[in-house]
């Protein structure tokens, strides 16, 4: 029971935007879905959700090709909002929710629970353009999850949100997973993903280069970080030259280092301690989502799509 | 043999996916791509109908078409009502003319100016004739000047008897409408006078005026099947008709452009396209545009028709007599002859509009609409404009082939179905073609309307359309 993506391949005129991309998210899983700007990810979701083809390779539903399995089981959130401005909330989710099979009783009664629940219930008879950002993005979120989907593809579903609105849609996106709703989400805040995800993928250049659950994810990485601060030494210049360690960071109140996973972090202490160094901050942590996306991307890495017509 | 076997899967493949296409868009999915078509349908019909610009646009032309339509009786009614008896003072210098006597020479020329008496039902006389004498010449000179009299017509002879006419008018030179009844006048007083100078009797003069027997006989049988009036009728209907095609194309083709480049710029095609297929958006979308034309159109035509219906007992209470102009016209046009205007204007409309949808998906905002449907609005204008060469001379070879152009049909054929020769294979065959050139269209669109949805880069080429278009 899973949602597979399997060597899929998809060129634009003559760049090749995906590569042998393979991918399974399972049932009722939140999957993180990371990558660059132009790495490929909405062309990917654009493929899952049969917006675009794919030039080989094949994307399944439990077994079932996407393309055969019935557009009102897709919930698509696109990264580019687009309602009707001049369309009227209430008129623009009906019709909406009823192309994608829902009835029109069963539709009017989403409908007005779910304005309910993200107290817009006032702005039901307005037309999008007169709302609020915030209220747009929830409207968009509505246009998604209202013919109640079974599998939801939401493109940076949180971007551009204050914290209270991103806070409302985080726990409606929630109560989707206790729903049971299988969840693929593209996000630039890697936190986020670090926070919501089981698993993910991290593509760069249209090929997978990470992926599994998160914390698998971590532990192939291979390296701790760990944090240093000595008070009477903010340089700490002799850290660089012991074997297996490697400073990656250096802020106002600590050193960030990388440290092999068979490397004794009680090594750093005893070193600090012979140079005489007083430790007011010493701290282990698993290293973070975004050190692996750096270290797997690269910061210089250019989104590789061209600005060609096709690679929309 | 293995390695031909892959070769061949490999072959198969693209034409699977082919018929997997074909099968997803109009197998399995028949219910749903009617219930998605009919839905598309009602979201444009009712976005067109609740538009501010639509409704005020509608009230303009409603009451544009009521008006219009109360002119020819309101022409006919001032045209009664003002007083347009022309003033008439005859003089007569030369004595007997044609052997009357000015009492009998008062009467004929009434007569002769005036038509029979009693055939005028109503109002006056157009002339109010009087006759003077030379005594009063200047007097009538001065009321000629100060516009109390409108016209002085002096009789006199010259030396060798024959009669000679002067003719005084207020009217300017560019403007005098009475000078061909009065020319008309004074050809038959000299005819009559000359004659009997030359002694003939009043039936040999009658005789010599009769009018010649001459029999017409057309050998051109089609030329013969129908009424003059109703090719008249026609004529006028069919140009009526032409502009109006020409522009309800204009307007709501455009319309369909506009409103697919709409939803691109409004990135809200990516959510339709999750739940609908291209062709489904298209065909909904130019279906539900063409239904808000039509509603419009059908409350014009019904307007006028009313208000033309109307006119029947305002005339009969203002004039005493039932009604002509554009009423009698539109009585005398045959019915296949709307049928034929109404499916000639239905298929222009698809075709175009189809067209339009394809091109509208290419742009990236909804100001570069325009330039984009720069061409078929060209073609669409050129068939229009035709239209006034193609009605002198309807059965001309170059009217008949450009005729069959699918661009051109709608105007084109209805000019030839009203002023020329028409057969009823031309007619099927012009239709068969515009059927086959939409659908070529509607494949082109749907194919470029996939991708040029989702588009947001430069404009592509025609090249890397045809290009799309072969894509799957």
């Amino acid at each position: 029971m899973s949602l597979t993506v399997e060597h899929i391949n998809k060129s634009f005129a003559h760049v090749q935007a995906i590569k042998d991309l393979s991918m399974e998210v399972q049932e009722g899983a939140i999957f993180g879905f990371l990558g660059a700007n132009g790495a490929g990810k909405t062309t990917t979701m654009r493929m899952i959700l049969d917006i675009l083809r794919p030039d080989s390779g094949s994307i399944t539903w439990n077994g079932q090709d996407v393309r055969e399995v019935p557009r009102r089981n897709w919930g698509y959130l696109p990264e580019e909002r687009g309602l009707y401005p001049k369309m009227r909330v209430d008129e623009q989710l009906l019709f909406l929710a009823r192309l994608n099979g829902l009835s029109k009783q069963a539709a009017e009664k989403e409908l007005t629970d779910w304005l309910e629940r993200f107290q817009i219930s006032a702005n039901r008879k307005k037309k999008i353009e007169e709302l609020s950002k915030g209220n747009q993005q929830k409207v968009q979120f509505l246009a998604t999850i209202l013919h109640d989907p079974t599998i939801l593809v939401m493109d940076e579903p949180f971007s551009g949100l204050d914290p209270v609105n991103a806070n409302v849609l985080k726990e409606a996106f929630l109560e989707m997973h206790r729903r049971g709703k299988t969840i693929l989400f593209s996000t630039h805040q890697l936190e986020q993903a670090e926070e919501l995800c089981q698993d993910i993928v991290i593509i760069n250049q249209g090929q997978s280069v990470v992926a599994g659950s998160v914390r698998e994810v971590k532990r192939q990485y291979g390296r701790n970080v760990a944090r240093l601060k000595l008070d009477n030494d903010p340089e700490v210049s002799w850290l660089e030259q012991l074997p297996g360690v490697q400073v990656t960071k250096r802020r106002e109140d600590y050193i960030e280092m990388q440290i092999q996973v068979n490397f004794n972090p009680n090594e750093i202490v005893e070193a600090a301690l012979q140079h005489g160094g007083v430790i007011s901050r010493f701290e282990l942590t698993e290293p973070s989502l975004t050190d692996i996306f750096i270290e797997k991307v690269g910061v210089a890495s250019e989104p590789v799509a061209p600005s060609s017509v096709l690679s929309a | 043999m293995p390695k031909q076997t892959v070769a061949t899967t490999e072959r198969e493949t693209p034409e699977q996916e082919r018929t997997s296409v074909a099968v997803s868009s109009g197998g399995t999915a028949t219910l749903h791509t009617w219930r998605n078509i009919r839905l598309i349908i009602g979201r444009e019909y009712k976005n067109q109908v609740t538009q501010r610009i639509f409704i005020i646009m509608s009230i303009i032309l409603l009451a544009i078409v009521f008006l219009a339509t109360f002119i020819p009786t309101i022409a006919q009614f001032f045209s009664s009502r003002s007083s347009a008896q022309t003033s008439i003072v005859v003089v007569n210098d030369a004595g007997s003319v044609a052997g009357m006597n000015d009492t009998e020479l008062s009467a004929y020329i009434g007569t002769a100016l005036n038509g029979t008496t009693g055939t005028q039902a109503a109002g006056n006389p157009a002339f109010a004739l009087t006759f003077s004498t030379t005594n009063a010449l200047p007097d009538l000179q001065n009321q000629l000047k100060n516009g109390k009299l409108d016209i002085l017509l002096v009789l006199a002879r010259a030396t060798n008897q024959d009669m000679r006419f002067t003719y005084d008018t207020s009217a300017s030179a560019t403007n005098d409408t009475n000078l061909p009844t009065i020319q008309g006048l004074t050809q038959l007083l000299t005819f009559l006078d000359t004659a009997h100078r030359l002694g003939l009797t009043s039936q040999e003069t009658q005789r010599l005026s009769a009018a010649p027997d001459v029999t017409v006989v057309y050998t051109q049988q089609s030329q013969n099947t129908r009424p003059d009036s109703e090719i008249t009728a026609e004529i006028l209907l069919a140009v009526a008709g032409c502009i109006l095609i020409f522009i309800s194309i204009n307007v709501y083709a455009g319309r369909v452009a506009v409103g697919v480049a709409e939803e691109k710029s409004s990135r809200v095609m990516e959510l339709l396209l999750n739940a609908a297929t291209p062709l489904q958006l298209m065909v909904g979308k130019i279906v539900g545009i063409g239904a808000a034309g039509l509603t419009q159109m059908a409350g014009l035509v019904a307007v006028g028709i009313g208000a033309l219906l109307l006119q029947f007992p305002i005339q009969a209470a203002l004039f005493g007599t039932s009604a002509g102009g554009l009423s009698q016209y539109l009585i005398s046009v045959s019915v296949p002859f709307y049928l034929l205007f109404l499916v000639y204007f239905l298929l222009g409309f698809f075709l175009y509009a189809t067209i339009y949808a394809g091109l509208g998906s290419m742009v990236k905002r909804q100001d570069e609409v325009q330039s984009a449907i720069m061409l078929p609005i060209l073609l669409l204008t050129s068939g229009y404009v035709l239209i006034f060469l193609a009605v002198q001379s309807p059965d001309a070879t170059w009217v008949r082939v450009l005729s069959f152009i699918p661009f051109w049909t709608p105007t084109l054929m209805l000019v030839r179905i009203a002023a020329g020769t028409v057969y009823w294979w031309d007619i099927a065959l012009s239709i068969v073609l515009m059927l086959v050139t939409i659908c070529a269209c509607a494949w082109f669109s749907a194919r470029i309307y996939r991708f040029g949805v989702l588009m947001y880069g430069q404009k592509p080429s025609f090249g890397q359309l045809l290009k799309l278009a072969r894509m799957n």
